[in-house]
């Protein structure tokens, strides 16, 4: 066993060395005046990867020779033919500078072209649907942009479906979805910056944050964070999350994601940082406050007062979803005094009747609850009706007309389940703190019951977003920090930026505009 | 102050929470006890406690529910209340009691203080336990039920009693803390509620009938119902009552009123060792029914009216008090009290004396009554 252990880590730390050499020899080639030396570096580079096409030109006057090499179906066909290949063969070079400003300046008929000597950019460029141009005796080769794949219409995210405001989701296209911000802000105090991460996929993030608004301490911590993570692959914005996180073990969000550019502009103007990756239509927001599990984009659409109650209503339910089973249990089994006699009859007749006890009981119907969960999340829709058959029929009334659950454990977690649906962000702490509040009320009842909120409350309190405090339970209370979080003020009132986000608070009414 | 308000917050959760037993007994194993009937047996000097126990074994979610009697006995009530274990698989849970009725020999015998002395102590039985004394021959009698009255008795006696002051009023309820407190009063008396048993359609009814006093745990007399609704009234603990008058020169003419408001003030004088006490009632109510050959159309005859039901309180009350002073011999209305409160150095001086002054203390009544409706029908 130890044997197999170590050798496998010796295959690994050889495949490793090879790798990184590989990609060391890539960095370090650059381009050859030789079309014949670029030719076959390039057929070696992409040997094997049948969907890489070249194609060899001689240039009209100049009489020198060159070839095209690009990836299929990433490309536009009509693009290259029409505004690349077309050109250099009818268009006639003039003049006598070097061939490739004349290139640029009279034939190729594309707007976004830049030179490139190294071949780690080159094969990038190539696998990212632009097109390179190799020409005899240059030692530089013309990246043309000819990005052209499909990507998915833009549509209603179905997550964060709303009923007011903007319907636009976001796709999987990093540059439509950044397409999708500035066609709402047209200012060039909007920043966006590009980075490269992932050993293997070398897929692009972007940080976007206004400049005047965004606290420079918080980006440069965050952009310091970025560029340290190392890894071969990033497909979604989760994996940026769990790698820069504060907390490392946390089951609590500690940044916000949306598919919704509404959402993204909202918060960049409240003072946040936009993290977009490209692949994947979420995008991530930092630094994230507690009080973002409860809002939605909706709240700001609808009136003041409606949005204000919905989000109490949505804290109330975070607080029912995590303790009515270990409340339940609580007074059931530990301290029956509390409930009212004709209750606590009730419960007992049914109690009676069941052969499980009834935290044990409370144990597998939540567990039940959540496979039911799980199972329509993953199923295809149309059999979703004989799932709520099954859910409905053989779980809730057959195992109560069969003695096998009582009423008011269905009820409970009923209860538990619909609220749980109100406050979708908190997912993973919710069925965490769920089972760890029952755990303990089993064991102690309310005495457990109180450890237990306890502990939830001080994790809550301890949680930080890019070193800011997600709850601030301590100092002085200021109602300019609390505009947007119990209540919603209407918008004539929402003067201020959360001051724990940043320095330039003022929303509007100011005066001067920060 | 956010941190002032979370630790408030977290006291209060914590309070809430962090108090009772913490040992996992779950509810399929226990009996809850709605009630409990207390008797002493003088000869074999053991306590019989009777539970009434809900009866889950009937799973009919439709019947109403229905309980049953157990009965223990031990030489003191904690043993017995464990000897009853030997009968019943689960364990007796006190929780949810509703009432303790106490027989009448048993306060005779040896007052209520041995008894409540238990279960204040119990951390399991609720202080706000409804407590009431049978006039039957047993305690367990008042609990039985029958065809008239089903279900569970504890908790329909529990309600006659308690709601009794906002319909009936005829005999101030005690909770159990409240007589371990008004024995410990100055005037160390406590009027706690009669029941009886009383025929009705060839089977029997239990009845709230007037209240026991006892002076310093002692038995001193019944208070008859029609008195007893005069003392809640002295008491300010008269919600809503009718009051029903006889016209002084023709007494099957009757008139009741139904009382809305009612404020009793008691004052004392002092002159010299000559004590005094000014009792003034004040009542706002509405005539409901009238049988009397008042017109009430005239205003001067419902002032009339007014006039009458004025002596008819007064009447009753001086009543009350000879009673108190004469035939039990114990200051129910508590006159003593307000000169405790009022004159603390005059008290120390006669509190000693108290049992033998209060009888030969003088009491003035004078009453009000407004008639604010007579409902126009005629």
């Amino acid at each position: 066993m130890f044997n197999r252990g170590k050798r496998a880590q010796k295959v690994q730390q050889e495949f490793d060395r090879r790798i990184s050499e590989l990609g060391d020899a890539l960095s370090e080639k650059a381009v050859s005046p030789s079309l014949k030396d670029n030719m076959v570096l390039t057929k070696r580079l992409f040997d094997g990867m049948d969907l890489i096409k070249y194609k060899s030109l001689t240039v009209k006057g100049a009489s020198l020779d060159c070839f095209l090499m690009f990836c299929d179906g990433m490309v536009d066909n009509e693009m290259i033919n029409q505004s690349i290949v077309r050109p250099l063969m009818v268009r006639k070079v003039e003049g006598d500078g070097p061939v490739l400003d004349a290139l640029a300046a009279q034939v190729l008929q594309v707007a976004d072209m830049r030179r490139e000597t190294r071949y780690s950019e080159i094969v990038r460029e190539v696998m990212s649907g632009n097109t390179v141009l190799f020409v005899d005796t240059c030692a530089e080769a013309i990246v043309l942009s000819t990005k052209d794949y499909v990507v998915r219409a833009v549509d209603e995210p179905e997550n964060e479906k709303s009923l007011v405001g903007p319907r636009e989701g976001f796709t999987e296209s990093l540059l439509h979805n950044l397409s999708q911000i500035i066609r709402r802000v047209h200012t060039n105090e909007l920043k966006v910056k590009m980075l490269t991460i992932g050993r293997r996929t070398k897929t692009s993030v972007c940080v976007a944050y206004f400049d005047s608004l965004v606290d420079k301490k918080l980006l440069g911590r965050l952009l310091d964070q970025l560029n340290a993570i190392d890894i071969d692959g990033i497909l979604d914005v989760n994996y940026i999350t769990e790698l820069i996180r504060d907390n490392k073990y946390t089951v609590f969000r500690t940044t916000g994601y949306t598919e919704r550019p509404d959402t993204v502009i909202g918060k960049l103007l409240e003072g946040r940082i936009a993290i977009f990756v490209d692949g994947t239509p979420m995008v991530l927001t930092v630094p994230y406050l507690f009080i973002e599990n409860f809002q939605s984009s909706e709240d700001y659409y609808f009136n003041y007062f409606y949005s204000s109650f919905s989000r109490w209503i949505r804290i109330l339910a975070f607080f029912l979803t995590v303790t009515v089973p270990a409340f339940y249990i609580s007074t059931v089994a530990f301290h029956q005094e509390m409930l009212p006699l004709n209750l606590l009859i009730r419960i007992a007749q049914e109690q009676q009747a069941v052969p499980l006890p009834a935290a044990l009981e409370a144990v597998i119907m939540l567990l039940i609850f959540n496979v039911l969960r799980e199972t329509g999340v993953r199923m295809p829709s149309n059999i979703a009706q004989t799932l709520s058959i099954v859910g409905v029929l053989v779980i809730g009334q057959s195992a109560v007309e069969a003695n096998l659950v009582s009423a008011p454990m269905i009820i409970i977690v009923a209860a538990t389940g619909i609220t749980s649906l109100l406050v979708p962000k908190l997912n993973a702490p919710v069925i965490f703190w769920r089972f760890a509040l029952l755990a303990f009320s089993t064991a102690f009842g309310f005495f457990g019951f109180a450890i237990g909120f306890s502990l939830m409350i001080m994790q809550i309190n301890n949680l930080s977003s890019l070193g800011v405090e997600q709850t601030v339970l301590s100092g002085h209370f200021r109602v300019s920090a609390n505009e947007d979080v119990f209540v919603r003020l209407p918008w004539f009132l929402l003067n201020k930026r959360p001051p724990m986000i940043t320095s330039n608070f003022t929303r509007q009414g100011g005066g001067s505009d920060g | 102050m956010v941190r002032r308000l979370t630790a408030t917050l977290l006291l209060i959760s914590s309070m809430l929470t962090l108090c009772g037993c913490w040992n996992y007994r779950g509810l399929d194993q226990l009996s809850i006890v709605v009630g409990l009937a207390v008797d002493y047996d003088k000869e074999s000097r053991l306590y019989r406690v009777s539970y009434e126990v809900v009866d889950l074994s009937g799973t009919n979610k439709e019947a109403a529910i229905q309980s049953k009697i157990i009965t223990s006995s031990g030489e003191t009530l904690f043993e017995a209340g464990r000897n009853a274990k030997k009968k019943e698989a689960d364990r007796l849970f006190l929780g949810s009691a509703q009432v303790l009725i106490l027989s009448l020999d048993l306060v005779r015998e040896r007052g209520v203080l041995d008894v409540i002395e238990w279960f204040l102590r119990d951390a399991e039985c609720r202080e706000s336990m409804c407590v009431a004394i049978s006039q039957e021959k047993t305690a367990e009698e008042i609990l039985i039920s029958s065809e008239n009255m089903s279900g569970m008795m504890s908790a329909i006696l529990r309600e006659i009693i308690m709601e009794d002051n906002e319909v009936t009023s005829s005999a101030p309820h005690v909770e159990l803390f409240q007589i371990y407190n008004d024995l410990n009063t100055p005037v160390h008396c406590v009027a706690i509620p009669a029941l009886r048993r009383v025929k009705a359609n060839d089977s029997d009814v239990t009845e709230l009938n007037g209240s026991a006093i006892l002076h310093h745990d002692k038995y001193m007399g019944m208070l008859p119902p029609e008195l007893g609704k005069y003392l809640l009234i002295l008491q300010n603990e008269f919600k809503s009552g009718l009051i029903t008058v006889a016209m002084p020169d023709k007494p099957e003419d009757l008139a009741t009123l139904e009382v809305f408001d009612q404020k009793a003030k008691i004052d004392f004088k002092r002159d010299g060792d000559q004590l005094a006490f000014d009792i003034k009632t004040m009542t706002i109510a509405a005539v409901m029914e009238n049988k009397s050959y008042v017109n009430l159309m005239e205003r001067d005859q419902v002032a009339y009216l007014e006039d009458v039901a004025e002596r008819h309180i007064e009447e009753k009350i001086r009543e009350l008090v000879y009673r108190s002073q004469h035939e039990y011999k114990t200051d129910i209305v508590k006159f003593g009290e307000i000169i405790y409160k009022r004159d603390k150095k005059y008290w120390d001086e006669i509190g000693e004396r108290w049992d033998e002054i209060f009888p030969t203390v003088q009491v003035n009544v004078t009453s009000t009554v407004e008639i604010r409706n007579v409902g126009f029908i005629k």
